[in-house]
């Protein structure tokens, strides 16, 4: 009952973000689209929401959260319209049907868990639940160093709002949990594309890089998922308020889920200044990652938690030719390199020049990741970039999938607000 | 032309990895329809060290009054802990208080051990309860 329960706290997160449905971007989406948008933003709001209940002292209790849920829910219901749920079926979304499926096997027969879900994201989430906030003391204890104490507060709070919900801890729903982030990152590219092809060609890769390399429970599914929401929202949206809106909660989604958020976020940033975005705008759209980012910075200033923000040292080029080999030899997947193959296939099948921005923001995370690598004292060829490229490597192909289907994508005519307002595309 | 050459790339691409998928999910061994009892029971085929603490956690939890300090180790593994046991039990242990295995300078013994796999020889604990994953000791 209790993994029932605490399956059903992420499954409500849509409720939470449903605000969203009101942009015109969001509600020219098939429904699963919506759905996913609509869960991203419920996400980043109820953690929000969380964290702000923990600077006030007000604990998280069940009836504190549903009261406030309630509240918020009530408020950011006017509005939203609930018609036209449609699904476009063809036999590429019915594959991508039974992809998902085999994700959610691998993950219900404990096939795809990740340690870092039982090492410090699940503690996390039980400790913070049992004390009802943000566990200062517990991220504070010598004996929890190893856990992380600086890394972001987004999956733990969610973690903490499933156990809300269930009582006790649900280790299950926290693993299909990545299922759902897997199914909703899909979704956002099949529906803001219209193309199940392309939709098919991320489910596919995804359900192997998920796997593969056991991901299930681990933090970085809900970076994609926002990574993917940020890009969609900036190469698909056609109006400037939605296209804002949803960069918006992107970015500052992915900045509170990991560290390597924050670094995503500069490479989005980046990209846009070069496809010369309007300044307005991208000020804009940086707002809230950076907010969100100065607000967990200052409160671990203020608790003296500062850990994994201080960076892992000197850029030095000592290791540079064998953590090149060993990020290049990670990006195999055991797959012969097929889903990056695959994906630039494809992309230089269709217009490339349509694709320019998820494919600059690959090439900056990729360069991103391993100026990180040669940060380190020691070789990262030994531990570092085996245990952690796999994931890190993700996003960069995320942003390629996105690229694939951004080259291929039906080109709509962009609204007057988008014509006025938004980067050149 | 080109639209015909891409879905043909995107279908073999689904093809393959979903026929991977498969040799790589009967690669971590069986059973394959029977709810496993913990989220690490088939992560690889052999059986993960990290399984045996998640189930001996729970059973353990029994013995040990709320509050208690505790660590967890693998005395097969001694001198060199992996200390990834006792970030396991800081999940699934909430209400004790869950020790790293190396002790600070002054700091008292855990009042409990639990040991996965082989017994732990260690004159100031004594054995409580045994299970088939490991055992509990207490302080003397």
């Amino acid at each position: 009952m209790s993994d029932v329960l605490g399956f059903a706290a992420y499954l409500l997160l849509p409720f939470i973000g449903i605000v969203v449905w009101r942009l015109d971007a969001v509600r020219e989406l098939a429904i699963d689209g919506r759905i996913a948008v609509a869960g991203a933003a419920g996400a980043l709001f109820l953690g929000m929401l969380m964290s702000a209940m923990s600077l006030v002292h007000l604990s998280w209790t069940r009836t504190a959260l549903f009261l406030v849920l309630a509240i918020f829910i009530a408020i950011t219901l006017r509005g939203v319209r609930f018609s036209e749920l449609r699904v476009d079926w063809s036999p590429a979304l019915l594959a991508v049907l039974a992809l998902f499926a085999i994700v959610v096997y691998a993950s219900l027969t404990a096939r795809a868990t990740i340690g870092d879900l039982l090492f410090f994201w699940g503690p996390k989430g039980v400790h913070f639940q049992q004390a009802g906030k943000i566990d200062v003391d517990f991220l504070r204890n010598p004996d929890h160093f190893l856990q992380h104490r600086d890394y972001p507060p987004l999956l733990p709070a969610l973690f903490a709002w499933s156990m809300a919900l269930s009582r006790t801890f649900s280790w299950w729903s926290a693993i299909l949990f990545t299922a759902l982030c897997a199914a909703a990152i899909v979704s956002m590219i099949r529906s803001f594309t219209r193309d199940n092809l392309s939709g098919l060609l991320a489910m596919s890769i995804l359900a192997w890089c998920f796997v593969r390399p056991w991901i299930a429970g681990g933090a970085d599914p809900l970076l994609l998922l926002y990574e993917t929401l940020a890009v969609c929202a900036l190469v698909f949206a056609r109006d400037a308020p939605s296209q804002t809106i949803l960069a918006m909660i992107g970015l500052g989604g992915a900045i509170v889920t990991k560290v390597e958020g924050a670094s995503f976020v500069a490479a989005v940033l980046l990209a846009l200044l070069l496809q010369r975005m309007r300044f307005q705008q991208l000020a804009l759209i940086a707002s809230a990652p950076l907010a969100l980012l100065g607000a967990w910075l200052t409160f671990l200033y203020r608790t003296e938690l500062f850990d994994t923000y201080r960076g892992p040292g000197a850029l030095s080029l000592q290791f540079f030719g064998s953590a090149l080999r060993a990020a290049f030899a990670a990006a195999s997947y055991d797959a012969y390199w097929l889903p990056w193959i695959a994906t630039l296939l494809v992309i230089f099948m269709g217009d490339v020049k349509r694709a320019r921005l998820p494919l600059t923001i690959a090439a900056i995370t990729c360069a991103t990741t391993i100026f990180f690598y040669l940060k380190s004292p020691t070789d990262p060829a030994v531990f570092w970039i085996p245990s952690s490229a796999h994931r890190v490597l993700l996003t960069p192909l995320v942003m390629l999938l996105i690229a694939a289907a951004a080259a291929h994508a039906q080109k709509l005519p962009a609204t007057r607000d988008a014509q006025r307002g938004a980067m050149e595309r | 032309m080109r639209q015909k050459f891409r879905t043909l790339v995107i279908c073999l691409t689904a093809a393959t990895l979903t026929l991977l998928l498969v040799r790589l999910l009967h690669a971590r061994g069986g059973p394959f329809f029977e709810i496993p009892e913990t989220i690490l029971d088939h992560v690889e085929k052999e059986r993960p060290l990290s399984r045996d603490v998640i189930v001996l956690c729970r059973k353990a939890e029994l013995w040990m009054p709320r509050g208690s300090s505790v660590t967890v180790i693998a005395p097969a593994q001694a001198p060199h802990y992996d200390f990834t046991h006792h970030l396991t039990a800081c999940g699934l242990l909430p209400h004790h208080e869950v020790r790293h295995p190396s002790l600070a300078e002054g700091e008292e013994w855990p009042r409990y051990v639990l040991a996965v796999g082989e017994p732990l020889a260690h004159r100031g604990y004594q054995l409580v309860a045994e299970f088939p994953e490991g055992r509990v000791y207490a302080r003397r």
